[in-house]
């Protein structure tokens, strides 16, 4: 299964720039370029060294997530709209490495993305500065667990509605509807439920981004899970 | 490998309410060439899914070099290898990058997969638009791209699905004989489907017709006109024809009905009928032949026939 998966892994990363970019290559590379010069070099350089201290260290890197929504939506219903399907049905790739490939892909792609995000913006903070300091450590742990749980929990719910979507078009509006109905989630449950108010005023606020990313990366885990289940061979070859 | 590379009995699929196979029984010997032909919706597509495991039949058995395809898709589609209705390339990676891909998906040992990569594409005579993206290349050089990645790891098993669909008559010929050389020099069975009555004729040596999930025929192509006793349509272009010597055909047992067209004649020959009698009457009367056409061959009369029955 894991060679399956690095198999599908090593093929979808060379499609990634054409699926963040939404068919071309070029677009992907200059979104992803945007999202660094924007995220990791000007606010960063205008915030200077109390950026390594603010929450938007670890925020800013998880905007880059979003483009992850167009690579992880392709992943099916790309190959389905482009006739690619069925020849990778055909051939021996598992059910479980074909799936694990799919979701790993974006989501290392992404994670890889954010990474890149956070080195450029300690560069750029301390260039602004003239000084060499580090993030405060809770930030930066933060910042690496929460963007990598992000990119799961998002891959892996794109790749399940990519599943069974006829078109790519289809799967991104499926899954950005489905994503911002999620995002706005908790902010409701959060007005309307007593306990969970009481849960989140009640725990330290330098614990709510590791409590965010193990909440994300049980979801993730529990889609995956149905992924799973409904990636089958003679399901999708019937679609 | 097993002598009959496919064993089929009593297989029936069905998609919902829908039977799109229906009871359908026979056998392929390893090393043939076999071709399933039928018109739209007949079943084929859903027979090569069959083949490879990708559908279990609701009813009968399906064995594939001798694995049974409901419970050992698995262990066919290592050994076999397909070309579907689209060649299910990558048209944003080069066709050095999609066939490393299925390398790796074979589990071709890293060593070998350079050398055999390197070598389907000289042969293919691919080799120097290796690096190019497949979405530049025309649809002949992609059909013969698509048919190197499934020889990569040399399977026993080819399933095409209409292979020469969309060619041009050159690069048609070229594959015909690529295919017709797997299977006598390396021994692969081939499993085609395709609606080219005239390629079956050349290439196969046992032939299915199938018409709405159901067998029609089956035998050699000769076997199946025969079985049907559908006349071919011959017609000679040809100067000095008389009325007498128009008689003297209508006299021959294989001419079933003759007609004079403005530049010569029009003949149904009776199936398995040769045209040596033909040929004889016409030289003898000193009749110019320069041209010989058969507008239908055996075969594809047989499959009007079969198609017209009901």
């Amino acid at each position: 299964m894991i060679r399956d998966a690095l198999a599908v892994i090593w093929k979808e990363c060379r499609e990634m720039p054409y699926q963040v970019g939404q068919g071309h290559a070029r677009s992907g590379w200059m979104f992803l370029a945007t999202f660094l010069l924007l995220f990791g070099v000007i606010y960063p350089a205008n915030a200077g060294a109390p950026y390594l201290r603010s929450e938007m260290a670890f925020l800013l890197p998880c905007l880059g997530a979003v483009f992850m929504i167009n690579a992880a939506a392709d992943s099916f219903a790309g190959e389905r709209e482009r006739h690619t399907l069925d020849a990778l049905l055909a051939s021996p790739l598992s059910d479980e490495g074909l799936l694990l490939g799919k979701i790993a892909a974006p989501m290392i792609f992404g994670w890889l993305t954010a990474l890149a995000q956070i080195l450029v913006g300690w560069i750029s903070a301390n260039a602004a500065s003239r000084r060499i300091a580090f993030f405060d450590p809770r930030i930066f742990w933060s910042a690496v667990s929460i963007t990598l749980a992000l990119n799961f929990f998002i891959s892996a719910t794109c790749v399940l509605l990519s599943l069974r979507a006829a078109t790519v078009r289809q799967a991104v509006q499926t899954a950005t509807a489905v994503l911002f109905a999620l995002a706005v989630l908790p902010a409701v449950v959060f007005r309307v439920t007593p306990s969970i108010r009481t849960f989140i005023s009640t725990t330290p606020t330098r614990d709510l981004p590791l409590a965010a990313a193990g909440a994300m990366v049980v979801l993730g885990v529990v889609v995956s899970v149905i992924a799973a289940h409904r990636c089958r061979r003679d399901l999708l070859s019937l679609l | 490998m097993t002598d009959a590379a496919i064993v089929m009995r009593s297989a029936t699929f069905r998609y919902g309410e829908r039977e799109a196979l229906h009871d359908l029984s026979f056998q392929v010997a390893a090393g043939t060439i076999f071709s399933v032909v039928g018109p739209n919706g007949a079943g084929k597509s859903t027979m090569m899914k069959l083949l490879l495991g990708l559908i279990q039949p609701v009813e009968g058995t399906v064995q594939v070099l001798g694995f049974d395809v409901s419970s050992q898709g698995q262990q066919i589609r290592e050994r076999s290898a397909a070309l579907l209705e689209h060649t299910g390339l990558y048209d944003r990676l080069s066709g050095e990058t999609n066939l490393e891909f299925y390398a790796r998906v074979w589990r071709l040992p890293p060593d070998q997969r350079n050398r055999r990569i390197r070598d389907v594409l000289m042969h293919f005579g691919l080799w120097e638009r290796r690096r190019d993206l497949v979405g530049t290349w025309s649809r002949g050089m992609k059909q013969k791209l698509a048919i190197a990645r499934a020889l990569l790891h040399e399977p026993e098993l080819l399933l095409l699905d209409e292979p020469t669909a969309g060619l041009d008559p050159v690069a048609a010929a070229d594959l015909r004989q690529l295919v017709a050389g797997l299977a006598e020099r390396g021994g692969m069975t081939i499993f085609m489907s395709t609606h080219n009555l005239h390629e079956v004729e050349e290439m196969a040596d046992q032939v299915v017709v199938l018409r709405e999930g159901r067998i029609m025929a089956s035998g050699s192509p000769a076997e199946i006109a025969r079985a049907t006793g559908s006349p071919r349509t011959v017609t000679v272009v040809a100067a000095g024809l008389t009325q007498p010597v128009v008689d003297a055909l209508s006299q021959l047992p294989e001419v079933v009905s003759i007609a004079r067209v403005s530049d010569g004649l029009t003949m149904q020959i009776a199936a398995g009928g040769g045209l040596s009698s033909v040929i004889q009457v016409l030289t003898a009367a000193g009749v110019q032949i320069h041209d010989v056409r058969s507008t239908h061959s055996e075969l594809e009369s047989a499959f009007l026939k079969l198609m017209e029955e009901r």
